[in-house]
């Protein structure tokens, strides 16, 4: 049980997911984009630069019809949220630039944050949080 | 017969000649007959009654109306599919005007005329044998001389009998046919060969034969454009005027006078299916740049025998989208020995939709059975928040705690903000640390795990529990932040009813860390500042001149529920709202009953209980309104 574990467990828990996480994310996304909805669930909910979509096939359905694109991570961090019940979640904070349609036109500063939760034995995102800062 | 020339929609609607000879093709061989299928085929069914045979007719329909049938029947099979394919034939030129001369024996010539020739090439196998031997030889310049003397000439240099049919002059030119296949190959090596000191130019092509019954002149020509009113009258009337004001060369690159002639087919053909604007001479298609309004339906275009110096020139038509069939031989940039096929690509911009060219299939277009492309990028909107109460709520707790954070010394105060299992950790962002000096203090305490790979780095970088983070916040340079440049997310409301307890007073709950509902789906903040940017359980720090702070904590910061709300408006950091320390045993009870009539756990049945001032229907209300905003929480409720 995740609320078990002491906070450097479930630190050091949090810290492999996000790693791992933005790693496989952003290549998913840039190469592979086919197959981001494996990292969604029915419950997970997207604010993309305020449009809003919630479950899997909808978020899918968004994210398939953006431009291809190219996302350069600098800086991302995790923690875990709290969780004194069964879920074990953590948040995910990144920031870096994205170039769509590979026009440097397209370059866009961003940050996106996502809520990982612990579905039985795979990790999802619960929220995802995008926005372009500029 | 007549009835089949008006009975046949598909010439009115289908097909226009505006040219002489198109308009006197139905006055060959017979009459009626002719003249009626004059309005649809034109110029093919004039062929001289001689060579047709019994079935013509019928044959000319299908071809008309439909190629199927027509290749049917053999033949054309194998043939290529570029000409002819459609019957449905207009002649745009100027050839049949040319001057009184032709008239007399012009017939043939048209006759032979542009794609109407290639008809019975196609028809060829069909046994129509005798059509097929027909050449007709165009000597330039021999319009001048004596035809008497030039036939002679000309008998004089080849073996095989010179039995010319159809001589006829056109301007300078001297035009008959032949119907000896031997005579004509003869005459053809003959060209360019010294006679008389002169090097004579003879031209041979393969052609139909030449439509006979027109050798009257003049008032033969008429006759036959008169008839064939009854097939298209627009085309009689058009070629007269132009007979009239234009009988020029040149004419049908006259920007003027090709405007009015398209306007006239706009006008009365705007179903026009096909145009030969063959041998006209034509080296530019400026004129001709409204084609694809006027004709947008146009399905053949021979642009054949022209002068176009290169494909570029038929870029000027713009964009034909209906143009299945191009012919485009006889041209400079075609005769300079181009592969055709090498032009698809260019061809296909003008006419998307092609496909043959000279007759030759174009290989299709290379696709893939892709979505062309994804969508545009979706237009920034504003901050979501999923309602107002939870906006007012955000945005005070932005403000107070950012009102906090810049004041002199009083971060210390931000001890209420955060719980005591809070967590907290910043990130600096690489490009930031380039550009400015002032982020070097964050660098140290950075947790960009882009960068930090060390775990035990890691760890260290991360401060648990409030005391560490707020002594973490003291030590950080004094900034300003600038609300009006945060950009506010917040993607779910998830009903909290401790929570605000929990900013409060934290540490005089029981339990402060399960005061806060810890819900996966925790509202989420970004800034418009790279600076700021991240949630509002965590900012990086930024540099003191965008002004925002390090933040984190272990819940967000505020999260409404319907019974909350109204203490959310009071200030913060409030004083402790009232928390039951205990719960006496009709409150367990009172649990018990929550539990079992929203199936939510024992320990959040109380939480929801103590929150609704332990008022059964109040907190029922809640719970409600709960999965209203969090369907996610049912989830929860029986573990």
């Amino acid at each position: 049980m995740a609320s078990a574990l002491k906070f450097p467990a479930k630190l050091s828990e949090a810290t492999e997911a996000g790693d791992k996480f933005v790693r496989l994310f952003y290549e998913t996304f840039d190469k592979r984009r086919q197959v981001i909805k494996g990292l969604y669930s029915e419950t997970s909910f997207l604010v993309w630069n305020g449009h809003t979509k919630s479950g899997v096939e909808d978020i899918n359905t968004f994210y398939q019809n953006l431009p291809s694109s190219q996302h350069s991570i600098q800086s991302f961090d995790c923690q875990p949220v709290s969780d004194d019940h069964s879920q074990t979640t953590v948040l995910v904070c990144c920031e870096g630039e994205v170039c769509y349609d590979e026009r440097q036109s397209n370059r866009h500063t961003f940050s996106q944050n996502f809520l990982l939760v612990k579905q039985s034995d795979v990790w999802k995102v619960g929220s995802d949080c995008f926005r372009f800062l500029e | 017969m007549k009835g089949v020339g008006t009975g046949t929609g598909g010439v009115g609607k289908g097909m226009v000649a505006v040219r002489e000879e198109g308009v006197v093709g139905g006055t060959g061989g017979g009459g009626e007959e002719g003249r009626g299928r004059g309005g649809r085929g034109r110029g093919w069914q004039g062929r001289g009654g001689s060579s047709r045979r019994p079935d013509d007719e019928d044959d000319e329909v299908d071809l008309r109306m439909e190629g199927k049938r027509w290749s049917e029947k053999g033949g054309l099979k194998k043939t290529s599919p570029g000409y002819g394919r459609s019957g449905i034939f207009s002649r745009l030129g100027e050839r049949g005007n040319e001057g009184g001369g032709e008239r007399g024996g012009g017939g043939g010539e048209r006759g032979g005329g542009g794609v109407f020739g290639r008809l019975n090439w196609g028809r060829r196998g069909e046994g129509g044998g005798s059509r097929s031997q027909w050449h007709k030889v165009t000597i330039p310049r021999g319009g001048n001389q004596d035809q008497e003397q030039l036939i002679r000439t000309l008998q004089s240099g080849i073996d095989a009998p010179l039995q010319p049919t159809n001589i006829h002059v056109i301007q300078d030119k001297l035009m008959f046919f032949l119907d000896n296949p031997r005579t004509a190959s003869q005459l053809k090596r003959l060209s360019r060969v010294d006679v008389d000191n002169d090097s004579l130019i003879i031209r041979v092509f393969p052609s139909p034969p030449p439509r006979p019954g027109r050798g009257g002149g003049g008032g033969g020509h008429r006759g036959g454009f008169e008839r064939d009113r009854d097939g298209d009258e627009m085309m009689g009337e058009l070629s007269e005027r132009d007979l009239k004001e234009n009988g020029v060369r040149g004419s049908m690159y006259s920007r003027e006078f090709v405007s009015s002639v398209l306007e006239l087919v706009k006008a009365n053909c705007p179903e026009l299916l096909a145009l030969d604007l063959s041998r006209n001479q034509l080296q530019r298609l400026d004129a001709y740049s409204s084609l694809p309004t006027v004709c947008p339906n146009l399905q053949i275009l021979n642009l054949s025998d022209n002068e176009f110096h290169s494909v570029q020139e038929l870029e000027r038509l713009g964009q034909m989208i209906s143009v299945t069939t191009l012919v485009l031989e006889g041209n400079l940039f075609t005769q300079a020995g181009m592969d055709i096929m090498s032009l698809a690509n260019t061809l296909r911009k003008i006419f998307p939709n092609i496909q043959t060219v000279n007759g030759e299939y174009l290989p299709s277009p290379v696709k893939f059975d892709l979505p062309v492309l994804a969508g545009q990028l979706p237009p920034t909107q504003k901050g979501f928040v999923v309602n107002d109460e939870v906006q007012r709520l955000v945005v005070e707790f932005v403000k107070q705690y950012y009102s906090l954070y810049d004041a002199d010394n009083k971060r210390e105060k931000l001890f209420e903000a955060y719980s005591e299992d809070a967590v907290f950790s910043l990130s600096v962002t690489g490009s930031l640390t380039r550009k400015d000096a002032s982020m070097d203090v964050y660098i140290p305490l950075s947790h960009n795990l882009a960068r930090a790979k060390d775990p035990s780095k890691r760890q260290s970088l991360v401060k648990h529990g409030r005391i560490d983070i707020v002594q973490c916040l003291r030590d950080l340079p004094p900034t300003k932040n600038h609300l009006s440049s945060f950009n506010v997310d917040v993607m779910r409301a998830t009903i909290a009813r401790e929570e605000l307890a929990s900013l409060q007073q934290a540490s005089s709950l029981p339990q402060p860390q399960s005061a806060l509902l810890p819900l996966p789906e925790n509202p989420i903040q970004t800034s418009s500042l790279p600076s700021q940017q991240g949630s509002s359980l965590y900012q990086p720090p930024p540099p003191p001149q965008y002004g925002s702070s390090g933040l984190a904590q272990s819940s967000p910061p505020t999260i409404p529920s319907a019974s909350a709300t109204a203490a959310t408006t009071s200030s913060f950091p409030l004083t402790s709202a009232p928390t039951p320390a205990s719960f006496p045993n009709p409150q367990d009870q009172a649990i018990m009953r929550i539990s079992q009539t929203t199936s939510m756990n024992l320990e959040w049945s109380k939480k929801c209980l103590a929150e609704n001032e332990w008022e059964f229907n109040k907190a029922v209300t809640a719970f409600t309104l709960l999965h209203l905003y969090e369907p996610q929480c049912r989830d929860r409720t029986s573990t």
